[in-house]
Parts: structure tokens; C-alpha cells; sequence
């Protein structure tokens, strides 16, 4: 069968009422938690894992895509609005769309930013539906060998491109990575380093990690720092309709902008952050008018916002092909195929087909709700933007015990839950990126699993590692992930000195 | 306050470092069956544990050299106390109070250490909200959360 083909039979399944239904609460949930300050999709669909374990699978993952795409939407919305960002890939959206809503075009901006994200995140599901196909056929190639070395790949990738917090990257990956050998050994059936205690033996739960690291260590972290949460608030001025000017100087920077921010997410290239930036500078030099960037340039909003979308849409290629996740986000949504005893990859594509299409399908509905969500429903959402920071984080953690204590209904994960908040906290304080340590904890006993049947199959012998042309090729592009960025800065230092 | 920031960096890698060195530790505890002696439990917590050490090592001396930019300003304590003790009197609350009892004492404690004075207001909407989430949770989701002293009621 074709792509097409088995986009029909996506459609198919997505269309039912209740996949419908189970769509709309999925991007409606995503709007308002991408709107408030504090929540994040990562957070979210780990709090809804313990809720969801009984429900059809089907269902559950339309409601996680919807989710995932809607709180893209939602997020630009606060930054344009509020001017705090509420992940990385939307600081640029802040940067301009704010300077707009604060010049009496913030309608414009949210226009912009609603459209952009519509472009991009419909070309990007088209993007998956024709690469998914091909991008198995790679998969199944794919040995122990290789997938180790694709996993060392992408453990280097997300843990920072960006110079100086390189090192940062790695202390939390290898914090997550220790505490995924927390528990029992699936091939040989040995506890490890759980201490005696028998609530270890099943491992630490990446729902209690994601959320001590990402509610309570960040509330705590809010707590301490009264200087961040007082933010005006700017009203929607202007008309949500833009002029043809506008729709002239958006149209081209939403194309741009998905072709830039697609490649780095399919690619594990590390998030949404670089093109995102990559886009913006873009755009200023394309500008026939580039004074106006800084002062509320729409193309600064529309570019970004689109690359923004195109990589959180390209995330879910390795996501599902592979079982390769890139983000946060999407190593919470592998928690959750796991959950159900399901392993995203080729054998996911052929035995679970009708799941993962009407996924892919649904996407494409989800974005048409999320365009009329955010564009003639807006001023409703911007309403939560409302809610004191007070309310909200009490909110948030009484949310989080719920979802927490879920898990096992055992009060030991929260004991659990305000320690790993701790961690969190000082994380935050040492400006440690929390998504490394997720994607560690969640992909470290995978790697291991895949690195020991290698070496099972090798006899004990490491060198298979190299002589695989195709792993060969992965170790060395991560080793030139970590060393040319350095390498330049030690060159550009000779330079200067001399 | 610079100083202050080095001086925690600096623990902060000394801490990764021992961490790295338990992590050994316990990784040579692990037994190994002869059937796995050459690519047993032991392989991956060993890199691991290398790894934790080596960027502990090169965080410190990075700190040390104190390249990095500070614009800190200090954190508040109280909020962090308050919100720690709300965290760990829930956990201990949460069978015997029960879910909506503890949740609410959580709701108004995090709502404090966030500064708001309208404590009396905390406790009702913190209250309204658990009450909410409950029956939601374990009528409509079919969840299993302890009911504690308000059990009997229902």
C-alpha cells in the first residue's frame, strides 16, 4: 500500500465521533496549557499517562497529538501577550510579537503566528506522511549496532549544539541516564542500585521525574524568584483579519521558516530553538525593510513561529520510525507507547497500523480545530492569562501528586516526587536543562539493551561499533558535534592572540 | 554573590563527581553470572558512572576559571521552606487525611509561599478544586484515590 493508501485508512479511524472528540479535547487541553505560564505538553501528557493507562490506545495517542501540536499554538500566544516564553522554540515569537502587541498589533501578531503555525504544522504532517514510509525502510536495516550508536547520536545532539551549556547538557543527561539503571535488569533479572528498597525495583517512573524536574522543581524555582512573575499583560488590539500587506510579507517567511525548522527536527538536530533562530536572522536579511526588526516585524513572527511548528512536526519522524526521541515532549510520548506495550518503530508501522495512521490523520484535523481555536476563539484563552501565579502553581501541584500518586497509589513516589523537585530546583538554579535528562533517563536503558545485544552478538568484541560503516558514520558525526565547536573557539582564540 | 555562585558550582561538580564514584561502587556490588562475564549488567553503569565523573571534573574546573557570565539575583528562602514543607507534609497527609483533605492543605500552603495573603479564600477554592478533581477522578476516570476521614461520609 501506498502513503496515501494508508493515509485514507488513517482517516478512517480519525474520523470516527469519538477519535473526533478525543482530537478536540486533546487541542483544546493543549491551547490552554500552552497559554498558561508553568505547563508545558511534556508535563502534561505525563500527568495524563496514569490517567489514561485504561483507555483504547487509539484514542489516548489522537488525544497526545492534538495535545502536542496544540500547545505550539497556545504558547505563542503568551509570548506574544505576555512576553515570557513558555519553551525555547517561542523566545523568538516573544522578541517580536511582543514589540507588535505592544504597538496596538498584537491581533496581527496572533494572526501571523496562528496561520504560520498552520502552514507549517500541515506541510510537516504531509512531510511525515511521505518520509514515514521511506524512513522505516532505513529502520529496518538498522542492527543493535546501529541503533546504539544513532541513540549516542542524539544523546549528544540534545544535549546542546550551543557552546557554553554544552556541559551543562551533559550533567543532566547523565543524571537521567543513572537514574534509568535504577531497578531491575531486563536481561538478566538482577536488581541494581535500588538500595534494598522494593518500590525501586520497578525503576523510577519517567512520569515522577518528568514531573518533579518540570512542576515542582519550577514552582519552587518560580517561588524563589518574586521578581519573575509580575508581567503585563497586553490587550488583543487591531483586527485578527491581516491586511494584504500583511498576508504579502507573512507568506513567504511561513514557507521559509517550515523548510528550515522541519530538517533539524526530523534530523535529531537538537530542538526547536535553533531554526527558530536560524529563521529570524533569515528574515532580517531578506527584509527589505530590516530596521523594523526589533520594533515588531511581522516576518520576525511569522518565520519563526512556522519553523517553530515545522520541527515539533519533524520530531515525530524518528519519534515513530525509529523510537528515537528528540525532545522532551517526545520522549514522554515513547514513555507512553511503552505504557502500552507498544515500541515505536517499523514493527509499530505494520502490526499497529490503523493506531499510528489515524495518528498521522489526526493531525491533520487537529490543526484545522487549532486554527479556529486560536484565531476567532482567541480572546477566550487569553482570559487563563489571567489566573494569579498563586492559584496556579497551587493548581499545578495538586495536579501533580493526583497524576503521581496514580501511578502506584503509593504515597513513596511523592516522597520521590518532592525530591526529584528538588533536583529540579537546583537544575534550574545552575541553569541546567531539564530535556537532556529525560530523553536519558527514558532512552538509557534502550541504548544499553541495544548496546549488549551488540556486543552479545560480537562476543564481547566493542570494534563492531566502528567497522559498521552505517555506525561508524553516526559516532563520528557525534564526536564532530562535540569537538568542531570547540575546535573553532580554540582557533578563533590563536587568531585573536597572535 | 560571585563567589557564592563559583563556590556552588564548584560542589555541584565535587557532587556529580561522587555520585560518579557510588555509581562505581555500586556497579562493581553487581553480581555477574559467567554466562554474561562479557557483556553482563555491569558494562553500561560502569560508562555510566565514568561519564557523571568526567563532566563533573570539567564543570568544576570550567567554573573555576569562571567563565561564565552571573546576572543572579539572590533567591528568596521562605517561599522555597514553605513550598518544601507543603510537599512533604502532603506525601505524609495524603493516605491519612485523604486525597481531598491533603490536597487542600497543599493548595493553600503553595498558594502562601507564592506570597498570596488571602489565606481563608486559599483554603475554600483549594477545597472546591480537590472536591472537583476527586469526584471527576475516581467516579468519572474510575481512579483509585484514598477518601481518608472523609470516607465515611460518602
Amino acid at each position: 500500500m501506498s502513503a496515501l493508501d494508508h493515509l485514507l485508512l488513517g482517516f478512517s479511524t480519525a474520523l470516527t465521533v469519538t477519535n473526533l472528540l478525543w482530537s478536540l479535547l486533546g487541542v483544546t487541553l493543549g491551547t490552554v496549557i500552552g497559554i498558561l505560564p508553568g505547563i508545558g505538553p511534556a508535563l502534561t501528557i505525563a500527568l495524563l499517562l496514569p490517567l489514561t493507562s485504561h483507555l483504547d490506545p487509539t484514542g489516548a495517542f489522537i488525544m497526545f497529538a492534538g495535545l502536542y501540536y496544540g500547545a505550539m499554538y497556545g504558547s505563542s500566544t503568551t509570548s506574544i501577550l505576555l512576553n515570557t516564553p513558555g519553551e525555547s522554540g517561542s523566545i523568538i515569537t516573544a522578541l517580536e510579537g511582543n514589540k507588535m502587541a505592544k504597538s496596538g498589533r498584537g491581533a496581527a501578531a496572533l494572526a501571523t503566528a496562528a496561520i504560520g503555525s498552520f502552514v507549517a504544522g500541515t506541510i510537516g504532517t504531509i512531510l511525515i506522511t511521505f518520509l514515514a514510509p521511506f524512513a522505516i525502510k532505513i529502520a529496518l536495516k538498522f542492527g543493535p549496532v546501529e541503533y546504539f550508536s544513532l541513540m549516542v547520536l542524539a544523546f549528544v545532539t540534545v544535549t546542546g549544539l550551543l557552546g557554553e551549556s554544552r556541559t551543562r547538557g551533559l550533567i543532566s543527561l547523565f543524571i537521567g541516564l543513572a537514574i534509568g539503571l535504577i531497578g531491575i535488569d531486563t536481561l538478566t533479572g538482577q536488581a541494581r542500585f535500588a538500595l534494598g528498597i522494593p518500590q525501586l525495583l520497578d525503576g523510577v517512573d519517567i512520569v515522577v521525574v518528568a514531573v518533579g524536574l518540570f512542576a515542582v522543581g519550577e514552582a519552587i524555582y518560580i517561588a524563589s524568584r518574586p521578581d519573575l512573575a509580575a508581567a503585563t499583560i497586553e490587550p488583543v488590539k487591531g483586527s485578527l483579519w491581516m491586511t494584504a500587506e500583511e498576508w504579502r510579507r507573512s507568506w513567504l517567511p511561513w514557507l521559509r521558516g517550515t523548510l528550515l525548522g522541519f530538517p533539524f527536527g526530523a534530523l535529531p538536530a537538537g530542538g526547536t530553538e535553533i531554526p527558530t533562530f536560524l529563521s529570524y536572522s533569515l528574515e532580517r536579511k531578506l527584509s527589505k525593510k530590516p530596521e523594523e526588526f526589533g520594533r515588531g516585524a511581522i516576518e520576525g513572527v511569522a518565520g519563526p513561529e512556522a519553523a517553530n511548528n515545522a520541527a515539533v512536526a519533524g520530531v515525530l519522524v524518528p519519534l515513530l520510525t525509529l523510537g528515537l526521541p528528540t525532545s522532551a515532549t517526545a520522549a514522554i510520548m515513547l514513555a507512553a507507547f511503552q505504557q502500552y506495550g507498544l515500541q515505536p518503530g517499523p514493527l509499530l508501522f505494520s502490526g499497529e497500523s490503523e493506531l499510528v495512521w489515524g495518528l498521522i490523520a489526526s493531525l491533520y484535523i487537529g490543526n484545522i480545530m487549532l486554527l479556529i481555536l486560536n484565531l476567532p476563539l482567541v480572546g477566550i484563552w487569553v482570559r487563563l492569562l489571567s489566573i494569579p501565579t498563586p492559584w496556579l502553581y497551587g493548581g499545578i501541584l495538586v495536579f501533580s501528586t493526583l497524576g503521581v500518586y496514580s501511578l502506584n497509589n503509593s504515597t513513596f513516589d511523592l516522597y520521590l516526587l518532592f525530591g526529584l523537585g528538588l533536583v529540579g530546583f537546583l537544575m534550574r538554579n545552575f541553569d541546567i536543562p531539564v530535556a537532556p535528562c529525560i530523553i536519558g533517563l527514558i532512552l538509557g536503558p534502550l541504548a544499553e539493551q541495544q548496546l549488549r545485544r551488540a556486543l552479545t552478538i560480537s562476543q564481547g568484541d566493542f570494534s563492531v561499533l566502528v567497522t559498521h560503516p552505517i555506525s561508524l558514520g553516526f559516532l563520528v558525526t557525534a564526536v564532530a558535534v562535540i569537538l568542531v565547536p570547540f575546535l573553532i573557539r580554540r582557533l578563533l582564540r590563536v587568531t585573536v592572540l597572535e | 554573590m560571585h563567589g557564592g555562585r563559583v563556590a556552588g558550582e564548584l560542589l555541584l561538580g565535587v557532587a556529580l563527581c561522587l555520585a560518579g564514584v557510588l555509581l562505581l561502587i555500586g556497579t562493581s556490588s553487581i553480581t555477574v553470572s559467567p554466562a554474561y562475564a562479557r557483556v553482563g549488567p555491569r558494562v553500561f553503569p560502569f560508562l555510566v558512572a565514568v561519564g557523571l565523573i568526567a563532566v563533573g571534573v570539567v564543570y568544576a574546573v570550567e567554573s573555576s576559571r569562571g567563565r561564565r557570565q552571573i546576572d543572579e539575583k539572590p533567591a528568596t528562602v521562605l517561599p522555597v521552606v514553605v513550598i518544601c514543607a507543603a510537599m512533604i507534609l502532603d506525601a505524609f497527609l495524603f493516605d491519612r487525611l485523604g486525597f481531598i483533605l491533603s490536597s487542600t492543605l497543599l493548595f493553600a500552603l503553595v498558594a502562601a509561599g507564592f506570597g498570596s495573603r488571602h489565606y481563608f479564600l486559599n483554603i475554600v477554592i483549594g477545597l472546591v478544586l480537590s472536591g472537583i478533581a476527586y469526584v471527576v477522578f475516581v467516579y468519572g476516570l474510575g481512579l483509585n484515590l484514598p477518601g481518608g476521614i472523609l470516607a465515611g461520609w460518602s
